[in-house]
């Protein structure tokens, strides 16, 4: 059973695999809740405005510093984020788990 | 798909090699259906992931297909199909997220790592077992919340990473016994090739032998053939010579013995002329004559003789296995009897000569004779040649008798 390093391409595709393994774990669904998270200096209340007039319902805090958890249409919530202020994610638990209470904030 | 599943000319002598070829190609046809399947999915429960997960099957298969399409079924080309061996149960699972079955959804990740013994290969499972534990693992330590909502933990996740060891080195044990059997098949397959074509060698030599045997014992039968006509014409050409050689023999045998023969009665002939020419003669001229058929009585017999040799040698003409010494014999006597011939020949000459005497001497003595009638007349009238001395004349001429006869 010999052994050899795994070629560039190999390593190449097992990185890839991970990295999209984890983006999709992270990728928010189409209608439900879903984690907002303020980038380039925009706060809670800015998240929260947002997200208030994409028609999402506030449901708690995020595990990031001015995060919110909302539920709501994920295509109508996109379309009142101005460009670079924020990333949509999917809300924990979103992976392996089952349907789990969100703490509220 | 059937030009994916299509073997290479190369790969259709090793049933392992044929085995991996067809598994990497299975692999990649699978991981583009099974991104259909999952948009269907996606479509279906309405996921809102159909650009990440089109996105992302896209780049998993890529490299497999690759591999694929130029025929590779190498170690890195195996290799690279357990990731999607981790990407398709990995979709499925991100996809059914939020649904009552997303945990019953990690089944197939075993589902497809059992697949991937098609391969007889424990690369592309170890590979698969790295990336699911890593996923996990990764998050669970990035991201905890994200992995197992509320009772996550990393107990929990070392308890499926010792699963999916458990499953890989099931799965490994599996292949490498699958590749021992394979190679240890394909080389008593060709040991078996070896000795059938070793057999066919001896075969075609054995066949070879015989139908050198069988040309030569043709060959054979066709030289004692062409042997026995040899003989058989040579004996019939032989025999014929014989008696041909006989033949032309007695030919010239009889030939001579008729030469003799009329040589023979030509001196009878003469003989006879020359009795009926001294017929008229005195005695002495009588006694010639007798003396001469003496002569001619002996040629008679030397002719019968002759008549007898030629008898024998007719006689040694029709005995074929005492030819050659008879030959021998009679040409020995042909040559006496040549120069008995020729001796004869000579001795006609001088009879012919002592003939000749004689009829001078005939001639003289009728010469004689009319002078001894003429004395004899003149002596009666008062003589003047006494008749003893034409009697003495006469006697001079009388030795001449017996010499001819000692010669003849």
């Amino acid at each position: 059973m010999p052994v050899r390093r795994p070629g560039t391409m190999i390593v190449t595709q097992a990185c890839g695999a991970i990295a999209a393994l984890a983006a999709l774990t992270l990728w928010p669904p189409s209608r439900g809740k879903m984690l907002l998270i303020p980038v380039a200096g925009a706060d809670v209340n800015t998240v929260a405005t947002i997200a208030v007039a994409g028609g999402a319902a506030l449901i708690g805090t995020g595990p990031f510093p001015g995060s919110l958890v909302v539920t709501g249409d994920r295509a109508a919530i996109v379309r009142h984020i101005p460009a670079w202020t924020m990333i949509v994610m999917a809300p924990p638990p979103a992976g392996c788990g089952t349907i789990a209470p969100v703490r509220a904030a | 798909m059937h030009s994916l599943l299509a073997l290479s000319p190369t790969a259709t002598h090793n049933p392992l090699d044929r085995l991996r070829q067809q598994g990497v190609r299975a692999w990649a046809v699978l991981g583009w259906a099974a991104l259909i399947v999952l948009l269907v999915v996606n479509a279906v429960l309405d996921a809102g992931a159909a650009l990440p997960v089109l996105a992302i099957g896209i780049a998993a298969n890529a490299a497999p297909t690759v591999m694929a399409i130029r025929g590779r079924y190498d170690a890195e080309a195996r290799t690279l199909m357990g990731s999607i061996a981790v990407m398709i149960p990995a979709m499925l699972v991100f996809l059914m997220a939020n649904q009552p079955w997303q945990m019953d959804g990690h089944m197939y990740f075993f589902v497809s790592m059992s697949g991937l013994v098609f391969l007889a290969d424990w690369r592309p499972i170890a590979l698969a077992t790295l990336l699911t534990a890593i996923h996990h693992i990764a998050l669970q330590w990035l991201a905890p919340q994200w992995v197992f909502g509320g009772s996550g933990d990393l107990g929990r996740v070392a308890f499926h990473v010792v699963a999916v060891g458990f499953e890989f080195a099931a799965l490994s044990l599996l292949t490498i016994k699958l590749e021992s059997l394979f190679v240890s098949q394909q080389a008593a397959l060709r040991s078996s090739q070896d000795a059938t074509e070793t057999a066919e060698a001896q075969r075609g030599a054995a066949e070879r032998a015989m139908s050198l045997a069988r040309t030569a014992e043709a060959d054979a039968e066709a030289e004692r053939r062409k042997r026995a006509e040899v003989t058989t014409r040579a004996a019939l050409e032989r025999q014929g010579e014989l008696i041909t050689l006989a033949n032309e023999f007695e030919h010239s045998v009889s030939s001579i013995v008729k030469g003799i023969g009329s040589a023979t009665r030509r001196l009878e002939e003469a003989a006879t002329n020359l009795d009926k020419v001294a017929a008229g003669t005195t005695g002495d001229a009588n006694e010639v004559v007798l003396s001469a058929c003496a002569a001619a009585a002996e040629i008679d017999q030397v002719a019968s003789s002759m008549h007898g040799f030629s008898q024998s040698i007719t006689s040694i003409s029709t005995s074929a296995e005492r030819q050659s010494a008879l030959t021998e014999k009679a040409s020995q006597e042909a040559r006496r009897s040549v120069q008995t011939v020729a001796m004869l020949e000579e001795h006609a000459v001088e009879i012919e000569g002592f003939l000749e005497d004689i009829k001078n001497i005939a001639s003289k003595t009728n010469l004689l004779a009319l002078n001894a009638t003429i004395e004899a007349a003149r002596a009666r009238r008062g003589g003047a040649l006494p008749w003893s001395r034409a009697r003495s004349n006469r006697s001079r001429e009388r030795p001449r008798g017996p010499a001819a006869g000692s010669a003849i």
